[in-house]
């Protein structure tokens, strides 16, 4: 097992190392002015087109590409993506900023997600084809066919504009300016457990009014992609030999249900934490926007929409990061949990 | 093919449902011309606009959808719309498809170092959420349908890559393969003539399962911004036109219903017919998990 860790390991710094040339090369399609907008910190400092050419020159952004990719990449470890015009200030510094408010939203998603995620699929896979499995399938494959925005826009239709349930932003002008102000101590960025940890209920629930639409489009989407997952990890263990055996010597249903297939079935389900990071920052992204929640996805699409490319490039590198580090951490998991993987 | 068939529609009246409904978005696309006439001298796929007037207005007989924001009429928009998701379909997923099965085929044929580096690579263009990774592509390329359509491409084929890869692997052992190599054909012709053929279902069914969220995801883009440019018929940009009508107006939050339920409902139906369909043709080819998902 520790040859395999120790290979996966080995091989880590040589994806990232992919990952920056990934990333570094889609901004080879940029113009040397456009890539300039990396380094240029307001549009006073730009005043025509000799400053544009020396500036260029400054910054080397006419020299052979694998000059900047080393001069981009000395940067990028030293956490320097550049200026994003879009946040008016350093990519890192306007990330970090907006973190907290994502790993709130994420936080508040996550455990539903798998929770329910995998309860549907287990009640779906136990009364397999029966007319409860049926109904559930298609309620799945309904979930798993509606694009986020769309859900998103309709969330917002019926709590929003309809109901005035839940709140778009991430909170009202007035809790604003109670969490802004100089005796509300800002822990950790995150509202809901900064106004537990100040005592403040009124701003916790502020707070989780204004999360509540996005979780729900990133919950009820995520539920169904999950339930298809688990639902067919669930069946494959159902045939197996040992839950016949288990069947066969008069063991209650629950418990084969629930002792010998579950636990072998969540064995794949580890590799969904994978997957689920992924499904969840691509809806972060779409919900973030539609609800003009303050957070990192919001924060992509509009430096994507306001071309800035500072931004969106240390974002794809962050996020890669993350993912391709989320990956090694689940394919470790992976070989303390199965003993096949050890062996290979 | 028609065993296929059979199973496809005749055994599964949901199945049959989903086709029908796909017959119906295929028609729609080819006879768009005739169904929603497009101005002469304009591209067709430009979306004709009523005045230039913010505010939607509802169906009515010029109208029969109603217009969005800015009078681009509602009608015309889902029926060439409705080409675009073809387009978009077809081209994305063929393109992902063949790229797959040459660098899932070589890496998986050749071995050895070919296929370590093939297969690093494969994990860094997997190591993107793909919605994320085209929206960072499409943003760098530019707006419009081509470069939206290159950034899906791009990071597309890892699925089709790692099921061909596989496949391969095990094809490469079998019989015929040896009695190939043993006559002296060479390694190229071995691996078309021989081997791909044989190691494409998957990726065919994969490829079909894909089509709805290939669809979703082109939608998606062009919802942020990122794809299709103004006042080109588009499900995704039509639906991104009712973002600012959602809450409704002085009538109640529903006032504006038809600006998202149409093009949003078109949009829906076909990602799910084709998911439903996807779904299906995997039960037929893989009878080991029929009825599993």
């Amino acid at each position: 097992m520790w040859a395999y860790i120790g290979r996966r390991l080995l091989i880590f710094p040589v994806t990232l190392l992919g990952l920056s040339i990934l990333v570094f090369s889609l901004s080879a399609f940029l113009t040397p002015a456009e890539r300039l907008m990396a380094y240029i910190h307001s549009p006073l400092q730009v005043r025509g087109p000799e400053v544009v050419a020396q500036l260029i020159e400054k910054h080397g952004l006419n020299d052979p590409l694998y000059m900047q990719y080393g001069r981009w990449l000395t940067g990028v470890l030293n956490g320097d993506f550049g200026f994003s015009t879009t946040a008016q200030e350093p990519v890192s510094q306007a990330i970090a900023r907006r973190l907290p408010a994502t790993i709130e939203l994420v936080l508040l998603s996550i455990f539903p997600i798998i929770f329910g995620g995998i309860a549907l699929g287990v009640i779906s896979a136990a009364y397999h084809n029966k007319p409860l499995d049926h109904g559930m399938r298609l309620v799945a494959i309904t979930g798993w066919s509606m694009p986020t925005f769309l859900l998103a826009l309709l969330i917002m239709m019926l709590f929003y504009g309809e109901l005035r349930w839940f709140l778009p932003q991430r909170l009202s002008y007035w809790a604003k300016d109670v969490v802004l102000s100089a005796d509300f101590v800002r822990y950790t960025g995150m509202n809901v457990l900064d106004g537990v940890l100040n005592g403040r209920w009124d701003i916790v629930g502020d707070a989780f009014r204004h999360l509540m639409m996005p979780t729900l489009s990133l919950v009820l989407v995520d539920w169904a992609a999950l339930c298809r997952i688990t639902r067919s990890s669930m069946l494959e263990s159902l045939h197996q030999d040992y839950v016949r055996t288990a069947r066969a010597k008069g063991q209650i249903e629950r418990l084969v249900v629930f002792r010998h297939a579950l636990r072998n079935a969540l064995l794949p389900a580890v590799t969904f934490g994978g997957m689920l990071v992924a499904w969840l920052l691509a809806g972060v992204v779409i919900t973030e926007t539609i609800f003009n929640y303050e957070g990192v996805g919001s924060f992509a699409a509009a430096a994507a929409q306001q071309l800035d490319f500072a931004g969106i490039l240390g974002f794809a590198m962050f996020f890669g990061t993350l993912m391709i580090s989320m990956n090694l951490i689940v394919d470790i998991a992976y070989a303390f949990l199965d003993p096949r993987v050890r062996l290979d | 093919m028609l065993r296929v068939l059979k199973h496809l529609f005749l055994k599964n009246p949901i199945g049959l449902l989903s086709g029908a409904i796909l017959l119906i978005y295929v028609l729609v696309a080819v006879f768009a011309p005739w169904i929603a006439p497009p101005t002469p001298h304009r591209s067709p796929y430009e979306i004709p606009r009523d005045g230039f007037f913010i505010a939607p207005r509802p169906p009515n007989a010029d109208h029969w959808f109603g217009t969005t924001e800015g009078q681009y009429d509602l009608f015309y928009g889902v029926i060439w719309g409705t080409r675009t998701a073809f387009k978009i379909a077809a081209v994305v997923v063929s393109c992902g498809f063949l790229l797959g099965i040459l660098i899932g085929g070589i890496s998986g044929f050749y071995g050895g170092v070919i296929d370590e580096i093939t297969m690093r690579i494969t994990d860094i263009f997997l190591s993107f959420p793909f919605l994320l990774a085209a929206m960072v592509l499409a943003t760098v390329l530019g707006k419009g349908l081509g470069s939206m359509m290159i950034a899906l491409v791009v990071f597309r084929w890892m699925t089709y890559a790692r099921l061909v890869r596989s496949e391969v692997l095990s094809l490469k052992q079998i019989t015929f393969v040896e009695a190939a190599r043993a006559v002296g054909v060479p390694n190229r012709r071995i691996l078309i003539r021989h081997i791909l053929p044989n190691c494409v279902y998957p990726a065919l069914i994969q490829a079909s399962m894909d089509i709805g969220r290939v669809v979703m995801s082109a939608s998606a883009l062009s919802f942020l911004g990122l794809g299709v440019e103004a006042g080109y018929a588009d499900w995704g940009q039509l639906i991104s036109l009712a973002r600012n009508w959602i809450i409704g107006g002085s009538s109640g939050a529903f006032q504006y219903w038809y600006t998202v339920v149409f093009p949003g409902g078109v949009l829906f139906l076909f990602v799910l017919s084709w998911n439903i369909m996807g779904d299906a043709l995997r039960d037929i080819f893989d009878p080991r998990m029929r009825g599993v998902l």
